[in-house]
């Protein structure tokens, strides 16, 4: 049985910077437990729309949607969209989850308080709940000797599984990947892909903005192509890394 | 015998012609009015950090002037302004709802908001520092996790602004702490005045400026010494420094 409702609906998405039209309304759906990867050129407009989705970026124009519940947007007397409800856009971002690629580790916490200060905090769980929780994360991320170290003491692979162990923490229906290996090491790319493909493998609903032709091709379910914003072609990566992918993506791929 | 001929240690003791009471005390006043000024400065001074960077732009430069004012001319005219013109604009306003002039506000109360007034504008600046100097990425951490205003701020803003204000502040308290000193001209009797009292009385400046001196210095050192705990114990996640 598939789910009538889609965990993601985002509606003819636009945003513009100083006069600049970098997203020229873009659609996307996702299903509960794709794995949809995001591709496109730098510029594309790729990672402004994925932060359009829990609006960190907020759009000109556009519909945003998460398991069904409508983004508390409305437009002003002057046809811009804003927040009408503060609280219903907090739950709405509570319910999804963001790795970033500077990581983005509260830097004053230990890691097992960066990993349990949204359940604590923002869900109200119980802290000895929350902290058991925490540690069998981070078990699972691979950091379970670490969760007394701060997140300087950490090179930067284990920051961002460290990431990925604080936004599981909250069991999110939607996880927002922006580009979580492009600050890595080359050699510290793999433990994080690794990890990415074990939540793919377990049914987490995922949108991953990523350089990582691999990941793309191998763990999505399905494949997007940004350029200039507007999605250019889209489909399961058989389609698009196969003979019949349009020629913008090869062009792009073959870059 | 008259009390120049007394021995330094019976002048600076605490018996009968001993200044030592009254010295003390007055280093106890000064650490009260430069407590209490510091915690208006703080107080105004966050507010003052605040507005700078709102998207309002008369409030914006509205803190921006207080800043260009304050910063610009002599504390001691602050500190005269405040005690001497206090009386006359408390009678106009009083003046105003038809009531009788009150009296002259007390010394203590107008010396620790002129320098407290001063101190918000130098606070302000390091509040400001300090907001600027909390990564974007941080904030957005935790809007992405659906914080609200208030539990970014309490949990992820303030906690860093913290650790990056508190060094300039300690310099911020010494100089308030100095400030206090001018409040002696409206005769409220913190260490500056006892002391000039003392000198005046005995005919000993020396022998009271040195000591004077000596609980100045107390009073700065100690509190470093304070501050600098207070940093290393906030600061452990920033590693040493």
């Amino acid at each position: 049985m598939t789910d009538a409702i889609p965990v993601l609906r985002a509606t003819g998405i636009e945003k513009s910077f100083g006069g600049r039209k970098v997203l020229k309304g873009i659609d996307l759906d996702a299903a509960k437990g794709e794995v949809i990867s995001i591709l496109g050129g730098s510029g594309s407009g790729k990672s402004t729309f994925l932060r359009c989705l829990n609006l960190l970026e907020m759009p000109d124009v556009g519909e945003i949607s998460i398991a069904g519940t409508p983004a508390p947007l409305v437009r002003d007397r002057h046809g811009a969209l804003r927040v009408s409800d503060a609280r219903a856009l907090g739950s709405m971002r509570a319910r999804t989850a963001m790795v970033f690629q500077g990581f983005n580790l509260w830097s004053h916490m230990r890691v097992i308080d960066n990993v349990i200060a949204a359940p604590v905090h923002v869900h109200g769980m119980a802290r000895e709940e929350a902290v058991e929780r925490a540690h069998a994360l981070l078990e699972r991320v691979g950091m379970g000797g670490f969760a007394q170290h701060w997140p300087r003491q950490l090179s930067g692979g284990q920051q961002q599984r460290v990431a990925i162990a604080r936004a599981l923490a909250t069991d999110p229906e939607l996880m927002l990947f922006d580009e979580p290996t492009s600050a890595l090491d080359p050699e510290r790319v793999r433990e994080v892909l690794d990890l990415m493909r074990s939540l793919a493998a377990e049914g987490r609903t995922m949108l991953v903005v990523t350089h990582e032709m691999a990941f793309a091709r191998d763990v999505s379910t399905r494949v997007v192509h940004v350029r200039e914003g507007r999605i250019e072609s889209m489909g399961p990566p058989a389609q698009m890394f196969g003979p019949d992918a349009s020629p913008a993506f090869r062009a792009f791929l073959s870059a | 015998m008259s009390e120049q001929d007394l021995p330094a240690f019976a002048l600076l003791g605490f018996g009968t012609d001993g200044w030592g009471r009254v010295l003390v005390l007055g280093a106890v006043l000064t650490l009260a009015l430069s407590l209490a000024s510091m915690t208006i400065g703080s107080v105004l001074g966050a507010l003052l950090a605040w507005a700078r960077g709102s998207r309002r732009g008369w409030l914006a430069r509205l803190a921006t002037a207080y800043g260009v004012i304050m910063r610009g001319v002599p504390e001691l005219l602050v500190v005269l302004l405040l005690y001497f013109g206090a009386p006359g604009l408390m009678a106009a306003v009083a003046g105003l709802f038809g009531l009788p002039a009150p009296g002259s506000p007390p010394a203590f109360l107008t010396g620790s908001l002129a320098i407290g007034l001063v101190s918000a504008a130098y606070q302000a600046e390091v509040f400001r520092g300090g907001l600027l100097a909390v990564p974007k990425g941080q904030v957005e951490a935790a809007l992405a996790a659906g914080m609200g205003p208030w539990l970014r701020f309490r949990r992820i803003v303030l906690p860093q602004v913290l650790h990056h204000v508190l060094p300039p502040l300690g310099n911020v308290w010494q100089f308030n702490l100095k400030d206090s000193a001018l409040v002696a001209i409206t005769g409220l009797a913190e260490l500056m005045r006892v002391s000039l009292v003392a000198a005046g009385s005995t005919r000993r400046p020396f022998l009271f400026f040195a000591a004077a001196m000596v609980l100045y210095l107390a009073l700065t050192s100690l509190s470093s010494a304070v501050f600098r705990r207070i940093e290393a114990r906030g600061s452990q996640w920033a590693g040493r420094r």
